[in-house]
């Protein structure tokens, strides 16, 4: 579904991914660990074109994400993202943010999108949620509101950017019952998180990243109980308990 | 005086009023259009024309307005271009009104967070879509009360014109006053009052719009 094949990607002298090559399969979870700065979002990123490769090959689901020929509304209608700042759009209802993409890019009619978008509300628990405005919502509903949004566009895969990660330990919970649950309906995500319990639990892949490499990857439960490499034994213990530390927003 | 008074009135409320309403209104209509237009301009990644806009703002924001006035005025005649007194102030107060408006413009885009624009794109809109469903509503109400500033601005400095010759409030009151030294106290308290009652109802206006948008 997603594959990357040495992708390198520099920000002036700082080389931010060193020869990265990552296969996601459909209905995978896979999780991406590793310290602040070694280039987890921007490889995110990169899947979906926010920020352009230097070097190497990404294919999402068969296009070529490093093809200039590619458009870049073809390739993102396959791809969601869910942001870590949630990024929803304060001047539009919860309704509005889940139905302007599918109207806008895939022409939905307006009463579509809206029984698209009411479906989706309800899945993510905000039913009765739907015309409040985004400073309205607590943090977790506009979490819950922005991964509604993104998959109204019926994507092919999920890309989570720390997404509990702005957001207080308590309600960091209903956030993750909702990535659990499309993990359960093998929906193809990556996500990069800090959540060692959600990694472990719903996780069918895990990647830790250091200084722009992978330093390991695989099944997560051997990643995190049988660490190879010294910096995922030193994550690994930073992380437990896992799933309680705060952990601070960027 | 109280004669004299009463014989000043109904020029200054009448065609002085007039002249500086005509003049302030018109000079807000550039400011806005002007302003929209070179604020736009400003945050396009076409290079020419973002240096363009910036020499404008730049340039019109660092020179005295009352100079730019006299140019326009008594400059540009030497150049071959005749402009009359009342147009010659629009244009001044405009230009300079739309240099402050494109910054009032470039700044409100430039404070909506870049993960707006980010989030779109994410969704697969285009640059074009982001602007104008995204990034411009929003925009938009930031301007609103700064605008209402410059609009005040604009009123109170309407009052430059008095010095190339235009008889709106100010010059209306001096010729009074050299006619008659005893109306100076009156004539400027009517002044005043004048001008705030044109700039009180821009001033509730502008918070009217903000609770409205808040």
């Amino acid at each position: 579904m997603v594959s990357l094949r040495g992708v390198r990607k520099a920000f002036g002298p700082n080389e931010v991914l060193k020869d990265i090559s990552l296969s996601v399969d459909r209905g995978e979870v896979c999780c991406i660990i590793g310290p602040s700065g070694s280039g987890k979002s921007t490889l995110l990123r990169c899947i979906n074109r926010l920020v352009p490769l230097d070097a190497g090959e990404i294919h999402v689901d068969g296009l070529g994400v490093h093809d200039p020929a590619v458009k870049d509304a073809d390739l993102r209608r396959r791809v969601g993202m869910v942001f870590q700042q949630f990024n929803l759009f304060p001047h539009m209802t919860a309704m509005q943010n889940v139905t302007l993409a599918p109207r806008r890019v895939l022409g939905l009619a307006r009463a579509d999108a809206e029984e698209r978008a009411a479906r989706l509300l309800e899945k993510v628990g905000l039913a009765d949620k739907a015309s409040a405005y985004p400073a309205q919502l607590s943090g977790g509903q506009q979490q819950r509101v922005a991964i509604a949004r993104a998959l109204a566009m019926e994507p092919k895969i999920m890309l989570f950017d720390e997404a509990t990660s702005a957001l207080d330990p308590e309600i960091t919970g209903e956030v993750l019952s909702v990535m659990r649950e499309l993990a359960a309906e093998h929906t193809t995500m990556i996500c990069v998180t800090h959540e060692m319990g959600f990694a472990r639990e719903a996780g069918t892949h895990l990647v830790f990243m250091d200084d722009g490499l992978i330093v390991e990857e695989g099944p997560p439960r051997s990643v995190l109980e049988h660490p190879q490499a010294a910096r995922t034994r030193a994550a690994r213990q930073r992380a437990s308990p896992p799933s309680r530390r705060r952990t601070s927003s960027a | 005086m109280t004669a004299a008074y009463v014989h000043a009135l109904p020029g200054l409320l009448g065609k002085g009023l007039a002249a500086t309403a005509g003049i302030s209104a018109a000079a807000m209509g550039i400011a806005l259009a002007g302003g929209f237009a070179i604020g736009l301009l400003r945050v396009f990644r076409n290079p020419f024309l973002n240096a363009a806009a910036l020499v404008y703002v730049e340039l019109l924001r660092g020179i005295p307005l009352l100079v730019l006035m006299f140019f326009v005025c008594f400059g540009l005649p030497q150049l071959g271009l005749q402009i009359e007194a009342v147009p010659a102030a629009v244009i001044a107060l405009g230009l300079w009104g739309a240099a402050n408006g494109a910054e009032i413009v470039r700044g409100a885009l430039n404070s909506i967070p870049a993960g707006q624009s980010e989030a779109g794109a994410a969704l697969g809109l285009g640059t074009l879509e982001i602007a104008a469903t995204i990034v411009l509503p929003q925009a938009l109400r930031r301007t609103v009360a700064p605008f209402m500033s410059l609009f005040t601005a604009i009123v109170e400095s309407s009052s430059l014109a008095a010095l190339i010759g235009v008889k709106e409030i100010l010059e209306t009151v001096r010729v009074d006053i050299e006619n008659d030294a005893s109306l100076w106290t009156p004539l400027l308290l009517t002044a005043l009052l004048l001008y705030f009652a044109i700039n009180y109802p821009i001033s509730l206006l502008s918070q009217r719009f903000e609770r409205s948008l808040s």
